[in-house]
């Protein structure tokens, strides 16, 4: 006969069902994590443009005499642009001292691009100077520039705008006082816009790199000049010996 | 009578305590990776140079080699070399889109580095245009898989900057794996700095921060 084992049954829970609920911070913290994220989601295109605007360094608009061109084609029509309605008398170019592709003979050099650009943009022989010796790098170029402007000549340096903040710290180094500093003459850049850099593949990769570029400016003196690779590099990273 | 509210006595549930644990866990490591970072920061900083790097020389030949766009001043330069010290016989050279501010004389990257690797000596039949869709790494290296899956060589290699092999590393796996093919990558010494002291020079700190920054989004990115 089979005795009723009533101690090894597990006696069933009665009453109201047990209600599982979030712990009371993880519950504030999802709430707060949505909000946060609706905000973010509402105020995107202004974050972005906040983001983006330290990169640019605007200042009121002065005649010059001499500009000095640092950014490409676009820099060289804005260049042209401002000699033909007065506000600079001059144009500079400069020879930069060649890369390997140039030195290869593959590219003209910096200062024959500069030729063709100035040709083809119909530039008065007599608004043209030439900048004696050899750039060898950016900051060189700007303490050329920060020289005639303290002995005397108003500099103008025509840039695009994502590169202007990081050629103002530049040019400050160079000259605390702000009237031994050129001006800076912003180029707009036509594929990315401050208005809407996030929306192309293209206008991210490079505020991206503006950024980082502004930011390892920061953090280096750049004294450590390289020697510059030879064809044994390339060879040795091409095969095994 | 009322009955008393039921409450749940005991240990708390696992998914709560696994979350605490994490964040413990988290805040352990990130103590541990500063106190690392001020101990040694710049073998630390070496480290990630290294890692970043996983490209090799080349000890047997390939069937062809792919240039990737970006470093006009030293990739070509390396394809070059493996050409000339006959470890393949085909060159692929991709044609990433100009951009406004680029200053080249009108010519675009491909066009140069074409001529970059007449001028070192490649003959005009070794050389192929790859054209892209997308201009990118991974726009790069999805033609480069439709290319292999045409051809199907044994052997391939891609030469690209010392900083991004890695990158294209994690890009392989995803999207370019072709039956058959063994790839291999080759890395371009940079001229501004190597991987064990990017952090030294302006141009090598901002390189390697970008490169980390593009890596992460890699590594995020779903395939």
């Amino acid at each position: 006969m089979s005795q009723p084992q009533d101690s090894a049954v597990p006696v069933p829970v009665t009453g109201p069902p047990v209600k599982r609920r979030w712990p009371r911070w993880l519950y504030r913290g999802s709430m707060l994590v949505l909000a946060l994220t609706l905000l973010l989601w509402c105020a995107h295109p202004w974050l972005l443009r906040r983001l983006a605007a330290p990169l640019i360094h605007s200042e009121p608009e002065r005649a010059v005499e001499l500009l000095i061109v640092l950014d490409g084609r676009q820099g060289y029509e804005a260049a042209a642009e401002w000699l033909k309605t007065g506000r600079a008398k001059r144009l500079v170019l400069y020879h930069r001292a060649p890369s390997r592709v140039v030195a290869l003979g593959v590219l003209p050099t910096h200062y024959e691009l500069s030729r063709q650009v100035v040709d083809q943009l119909q530039i008065p022989e007599n608004q043209i100077e030439i900048l004696p010796g050899e750039i060898a790098e950016l900051e060189g170029l700007l303490l050329r520039a920060v020289e005639m402007q303290q002995s005397g000549q108003s500099v103008g340096l025509v840039i695009s705008e994502w590169r202007s903040q990081l050629v103002h710290e530049k040019i400050a180094l160079l000259s605390p006082t702000f009237g031994g500093r050129p001006a800076l003459i912003l180029v707009k850049d036509p594929e990315v816009q401050v208005a809407n850099w996030w929306k192309t593949r293209h206008g991210i990769r490079h505020v991206a790199m503006c950024w980082t570029r502004l930011l390892a400016s920061r953090c280096t003196d750049d004294s450590d000049a390289r020697p510059g690779l030879d064809r044994s590099d390339f060879r040795r990273a091409a095969v095994s010996p | 009578m009322t009955e008393a509210p039921v409450t749940l006595n005991g240990p708390a549930p696992t998914r709560l305590r696994w979350l605490r644990w994490s964040v413990r866990l988290t805040g352990l490591l990130l103590a541990v990776v500063v106190l690392l970072l001020w101990w040694n920061w710049s073998a630390l900083l070496a480290t990630w140079g290294e890692f970043l790097n996983v490209g090799q020389p080349l000890d047997q030949r390939v069937e062809v080699v792919f240039i990737l766009g970006g470093d006009l001043e030293t990739r070509p330069f390396v394809a070059a070399e493996v050409f000339n010290a006959g470890y393949t016989d085909k060159i692929l050279v991709s044609q990433p889109q100009p951009h406004s501010m680029d200053f080249l004389g009108g010519r675009t990257e491909g066009e140069l580095t074409r001529e970059v690797l007449l001028r070192l000596g490649v003959p005009k039949h070794v050389l192929t245009d790859l054209p892209l869709t997308v201009d990118s790494s991974r726009g790069e290296l999805e033609a480069f898989r439709d290319y292999l899956q045409q051809t199907k060589p044994r052997r391939a290699a891609i030469v690209t900057s010392d900083f991004h092999t890695r990158r294209v590393s994690v890009l392989l796996s995803r999207i370019c794996q072709v039956e058959g093919v063994e790839l291999e990558l080759i890395s371009a010494p940079v001229d501004a700095c190597t991987p064990a002291d990017w952090w030294r020079s302006e141009a090598g700190l901002g390189t390697y921060l970008l490169e980390t920054v593009k890596l992460v989004s890699v590594y995020l990115y779903a395939s």
